[in-house]
C-alpha cells in the first residue's frame, strides 16, 4: 500500500504548480488522487496538462521509489506537506507540494526571521544586514534569506561567522545555485549545519519567475521579514508583500532619504513597516521565544595605551589619523596597540582606516 | 689597402667586439657596406663622407669596402660612424692604423665632422675593459658617464679632426679624468615634501617603510584622497644609492639613452610612471633591438603604476616573473638578453569604479559584482607580491587647514638611510640589498621571532581572517620595522604594527 509521502512526492514530481495542487487538496485527499487519477479523474483543467501527464506517467510506486534512490545519490532529500511546519502550511504561503533540501531539516521548526534586500547593496546596506544578522543568530534566531548577492550574501555569511543557524531558500534547483558565484556559499551553510531548500527539481535552472515565487517561501518560513536596503523596484518588496499578505510582520531598516538605495524600505517604513533598529527589538516585536544567550563577560587586561584608546572610542568610531591626535601616540606606536586590540576583539576594523569597539 | 679598427656593440648590458675594416680599392668610386648593418650605419657612409671631407681631410674617390665583423650579428645604431671615418682615414693612408692598436672608438658623426654624444657609452666602457683593452676614444659629451670606471684610459673629443689630432700626436690631450673622491648622492631639491601632506599618518608612516625595506606597496582609497600626491613623496625619503647600485641603474639608463643633460651618473633612485596606455613591451623591454623598458629603467628605484586596475590584464601579468627574479628576460627573434629589475612597486588603485566605496564622504553606486569585477583585475599572484597594503581615506577640512607642520622628508630620510645600512651590513656579499628582497632561506634566519611574538602573529591568524600568503609578508615587513627602530629582533610590537598594514586580507572586501 503506497502511503501519504510517496502520493506527496508523486505529485510534487509532476511539477504541478502549488496553485492548483492547493486547490485540489480542498477536494481530494490524497489517496483518493491516487486512486482516482487517469481512471475516474480525468479532468486536465484541473491539473494542467503537462502535469496531468506526468501524474499519470509517474504511476508507480517502482518508478517512484527509483526516483527517491537517484535524489538520494545526489545527496538531496526532500519533505513533503504533510511533514511542513505549521507556518508554511498556512493557506496564504501558498505552500509549494513539497521542498527539496540539503543540510539540517530541523531547522525549518526553529524560530526564524528573514533578512532580504537589494542584490546592488551599498557598504551601509552589508554593514545593517552583518550587525543583525549576527545579534539575530546570538539570541538564537534563524537566519532566512535567499542566497542571492548583495543583502542576501551578506546575511548568509553573517550568519556563519556567528555560527548561527541559516536557511537558504533558492529561486532554482538544488544543482543550479544562482548566482554561480555563491555555491561556495551555499556549501558552507549545508557543511556548518544550516539548510538549503528549494521547490524546484534539483536540475531546474532559475527563471525570472522562479525568483518572486520563491520569495513567498521565504516570508513563510519566517516570523518576521527585515528589508535592508530596497530601491523602489526591488525583489525584496516583492518578499514584504508576500510577508503582509501572510500576516508577517514587516521590518524595514531606514536609510537616509538622499539614498536610491533606501527609496523602498524608507517607503516601507511610511506605509507601517516597523523600523528594525537592533535585533533585540525585532525580537519583542516578534514576540519571539530566544533565550539569549548571555556573553561571557571578557575580563580582558587592557594597557595604558588601549584603555586610552578604548575611552575614545567609546564616544563613537573614529579613524586612525584622529586616533593619531586624540591618543597623542606616534602612528607606528598606534598601529600595533591597534593590532593588539583587534586580535583580543575589542575593537573592529572597518574600511578606510575607521576603528570601532566591537 | 686595408685597416682594420675595433669598435663596441651592445646586446642588452653586454658589449661585444666589432672589428670595422675598410678597404680602398680601385673600382668606380663609391661606399659598400656589409656585415649585417641596420639602416643607420648603412647612412653613416653619408655622414662619413661630408665628415671627412669638412675636417679638411681628404675623401678617396675611390672604391670602398667596409666590413662589420663579426658578419652574423646585426648591428644597430650610429656608434659607428667615427670607427668608419678613422677607419677609412687610415686606408687612405692620412693616419697610420698601427696608432690605433688596442684602442676601442665609438662615437657618432655630424656633417661638419662633430662628434656627437651616443648610447651605451658605460656598458660599452666596462665590456672593453673586462676584454682587456685600455683605451677609449668617446664623443666628448659622454665624458661624465665614464669617470666611475677605474683601469680604462677615456679620450674625449668634439670632433674628427680634435681626434685625428690626438692620435697622431700632434695635439694630444690628457685623458678625462677618473672621479676623485668619494661618491656622493646628489641633493636635488624636490617640489613635493611630506611636510606638505596634511594628516595620513598610517599612509606616511607605511611610506617610510616602503622606502626603508624596499617593500611594494598598493594604496587603495578614493579619489582626491592624496594617493599621487604621497607616491610623488616618495623620491625625496627613497635612500641613497651606493656606486655599485648607481653604476647598474646608470648602465640601463646609459644603453636607453636617458641620462640626464649632463651625462653623468645616475645620482638618485629613479622614480618611473609609466601611463596605464604603456604597451606591454614598453614596460618590460623589446623591440627588435631589444632596449630596456620602464621596469629596468626602475631598477633601484620606484616603478610607480597609478591606478592600477586600467592597466591591461596582459600588462599587469608580465610584472611578476621580474617582481619575483630582479630581472627580466627579453627574447627576440635574432637575440636573448638579459636586464636587471629590481624595482620597487608603488601602486594606487580606487576601492571600486566609482571609487567610493567604504569612503568616509560620498556614496558608492557599485554593485557587489562589480567591485569584486574590479578587484579581480589584478590577479592573486600579483597581490601576493605586495608586502604593503594601506587604505587612504580623504582629509578632512580641518585637516587641510592644520597649522601644525608635519614631518619633513629630509628627518624621513634619514631614518630610511639608517635603516637601509642596517641592512646593507646585513646583507653584504649576498647579491640583495634590502629586506624586501629576502629569500625563504634568509626569512628563517634573520626573521626569528621570540615566542611572544610568535604568539601574537597566530592570534592575528586566527582572529583577523589573514590569508596564508600574508605569513612572509608580514615578516619582512616586522624586520624592516625593527631596523627603523634600530632593534635586532623583532618584537610583538613590529608583527602587531605589520599587520595594521595588510588591509586587502581584511574580511570587509569580501
Amino acid at each position: 500500500m503506497v502511503n501519504e509521502n510517496t502520493i506527496y512526492f508523486w505529485l510534487g514530481l509532476s511539477g504541478i504548480t502549488s496553485k492548483r495542487a492547493n486547490a485540489l487538496a480542498e477536494k481530494f485527499s490524497p489517496f483518493e488522487l491516487w486512486e482516482r487519477v487517469g481512471k475516474t479523474l480525468t479532468e486536465k483543467s484541473l491539473f494542467g496538462e503537462k502535469a496531468y501527464d506526468a501524474l499519470v506517467r509517474f504511476h508507480s510506486e517502482e518508478f517512484l521509489a527509483q526516483s527517491i534512490d537517484k535524489l538520494d545519490d545526489m545527496g538531496i532529500s526532500f519533505i513533503t506537506y504533510d511533514k511542513f511546519p505549521d507556518k508554511l502550511r498556512q493557506k496564504e504561503v501558498d505552500p509549494p507540494v513539497m521542498l527539496y533540501y540539503r543540510g539540517n531539516a530541523a531547522l525549518l521548526n526553529t524560530e526564524s526571521v528573514a533578512v532580504v534586500g537589494t542584490r546592488a547593496c551599498s557598504a551601509y546596506g552589508k554593514e545593517a544586514a552583518t550587525r543583525l544578522v549576527k545579534d539575530l543568530c546570538e539570541s538564537n534566531v534563524t537566519v532566512v534569506s535567499g542566497l542571492a548577492s548583495g543583502v542576501d550574501t551578506y546575511a548568509h555569511r553573517a550568519a556563519l561567522r556567528a555560527d548561527g543557524k541559516t536557511i537558504a531558500v533558492l529561486g532554482s534547483g538544488l544543482n543550479c545555485v544562482t548566482p554561480l558565484g555563491n555555491a561556495g556559499l551555499c556549501n558552507e551553510i549545508i557543511e556548518s549545519g544550516g539548510l538549503v531548500v528549494s521547490e524546484y527539481p534539483p536540475r531546474y535552472a532559475a527563471t525570472k519567475y522562479t525568483f518572486p515565487e520563491r520569495n513567498r517561501i521565504i516570508s513563510g518560513l519566517s516570523a518576521g521579514v527585515i528589508v535592508v536596503e530596497a530601491a523602489l523596484k526591488s525583489g525584496a518588496l516583492i518578499t514584504a508583500n508576500y510577508a503582509l499578505e501572510q500576516n508577517r510582520t514587516v521590518f524595514a531598516v531606514p536609510g537616509n532619504i538622499t539614498s536610491i538605495k533606501s527609496v523602498g524600505t524608507n517607503r516601507l517604513l511610511y506605509e507601517g513597516a516597523v523600523p528594525a533598529l537592533c535585533a533585540a527589538d525585532v525580537c519583542d516585536t516578534l514576540g519571539l521565544d530566544c533565550a539569549k544567550i548571555v556573553k561571557k563577560p571578557r575580563a580582558i587586561q587592557l594597557d595604558i595605551f588601549e584603555q586610552k584608546i578604548y575611552n575614545i572610542l567609546l564616544s563613537g568610531e573614529e579613524n586612525f589619523d584622529s586616533l593619531v591626535i586624540k591618543a597623542e601616540l606616534p602612528p607606528p606606536k598606534l598601529s600595533a596597540v591597534l593590532s593588539a586590540m583587534e586580535i583580543k576583539g575589542i575593537i573592529d576594523k572597518k574600511q578606510s582606516n575607521f576603528y570601532r569597539l566591537a | 689597402m686595408l685597416s682594420k679598427i675595433k669598435s663596441f656593440g651592445l646586446s642588452g648590458l653586454n658589449g661585444y667586439v666589432v672589428d670595422v675594416e675598410v678597404d680602398v680599392s680601385a673600382g668606380l668610386p663609391g661606399i659598400e657596406m656589409v656585415g649585417l648593418p641596420d639602416t643607420a650605419i648603412k647612412e653613416s657612409k653619408e655622414r662619413v663622407r661630408s665628415a671627412i671631407k669638412n675636417s679638411a681631410f681628404k675623401f678617396s674617390p675611390n672604391k670602398i669596402t667596409i666590413n662589420l665583423a663579426p658578419a652574423d650579428t646585426k648591428k644597430e645604431g650610429p656608434l659607428y660612424d667615427l670607427p668608419i671615418a678613422m677607419g677609412v682615414l687610415a686606408a687612405t693612408q692620412q693616419l697610420d692604423v698601427r696608432l690605433l692598436e688596442n684602442t676601442v672608438i665609438v662615437g657618432e658623426l655630424s656633417l661638419d665632422g662633430s662628434i656627437r654624444r651616443v648610447r651605451g657609452i658605460l656598458p660599452i666602457l666596462m665590456s672593453a675593459k673586462r676584454a682587456g683593452y685600455k683605451k677609449v676614444i668617446i664623443p666628448w659629451d659622454n665624458r661624465n658617464e665614464t669617470v666611475y670606471v677605474e683601469g680604462v684610459e677615456v679620450f674625449a673629443f668634439q670632433t674628427l679632426a680634435q681626434a685625428v689630432a690626438h692620435v697622431k700626436g700632434e695635439n694630444a690631450v690628457p685623458a678625462v679624468q677618473k672621479a676623485d673622491g668619494e661618491y656622493i648622492n646628489s641633493d636635488t631639491v624636490y617640489g613635493e615634501d611630506l611636510k606638505y601632506v596634511k594628516g595620513q599618518y598610517a599612509a606616511k608612516r607605511a611610506l617610510e617603510i616602503a622606502a626603508a625595506g624596499g617593500h611594494n606597496m598598493l594604496m587603495i582609497g578614493p579619489p582626491g584622497g592624496g594617493k599621487t600626491m604621497l607616491a610623488k613623496c616618495l623620491p625625496t625619503i627613497l635612500p641613497d644609492m651606493t656606486l655599485e647600485e648607481a653604476l647598474e641603474t646608470t648602465k640601463i639608463h646609459s644603453v636607453a639613452g636617458c641620462l640626464e643633460d649632463d651625462g653623468g651618473l645616475v645620482k638618485r633612485r629613479p622614480f618611473r610612471s609609466p601611463h596605464h596606455t604603456a604597451s606591454r613591451i614598453a614596460l618590460t623591454g623589446g623591440a627588435s633591438a631589444a632596449r630596456p623598458g620602464e621596469i629596468s629603467l626602475a631598477h633601484n628605484g620606484v616603478l610607480f603604476m597609478d591606478e592600477l586596475p586600467e592597466y591591461p590584464r596582459s600588462v599587469l601579468e608580465v610584472l611578476r616573473q621580474p617582481l619575483e627574479d630582479h630581472q627580466i628576460t627579453v627574447s627576440r627573434a635574432a637575440r636573448t638578453v638579459l636586464f636587471p629589475a629590481d624595482f620597487m612597486l608603488v601602486a594606487s588603485m580606487n576601492p571600486c569604479p566609482c571609487g567610493n566605496y567604504g569612503s568616509s564622504r560620498g556614496e558608492c553606486t557599485c554593485t557587489p559584482a562589480m567591485i569584486e569585477k574590479y578587484h579581480a583585475r589584478i590577479s592573486g599572484p600579483l597581490m601576493d607580491r605586495i608586502d604593503l597594503q594601506i587604505e587612504i581615506d580623504n582629509v578632512t577640512y580641518d585637516e587641510l587647514t592644520a597649522t601644525e607642520e608635519a614631518e619633513d622628508s629630509a628627518t624621513v630620510k634619514e631614518r630610511v638611510n639608517a635603516a637601509r645600512k642596517i641592512q646593507n651590513a646585513r646583507y653584504a656579499g649576498s647579491g640583495i640589498y634590502c629586506n624586501a628582497a629576502m629569500n625563504s632561506q634568509m626569512l628563517d634566519k634573520y626573521c626569528a621571532l621570540n615566542s611572544d611574538a610568535q604568539i601574537l602573529l597566530k592570534n592575528a591568524f586566527d582572529k583577523l581572517d589573514l590569508s596564508a600568503r600574508a605569513y612572509s609578508r608580514i615578516l619582512k615587513v616586522a624586520r624592516t620595522i625593527a631596523d627603523l627602530a634600530g632593534e635586532k629582533d623583532i618584537e610583538a610590537e613590529h608583527i602587531a604594527e605589520a599587520i595594521q598594514y595588510r588591509s586587502l586580507d581584511r574580511r570587509y572586501w569580501k
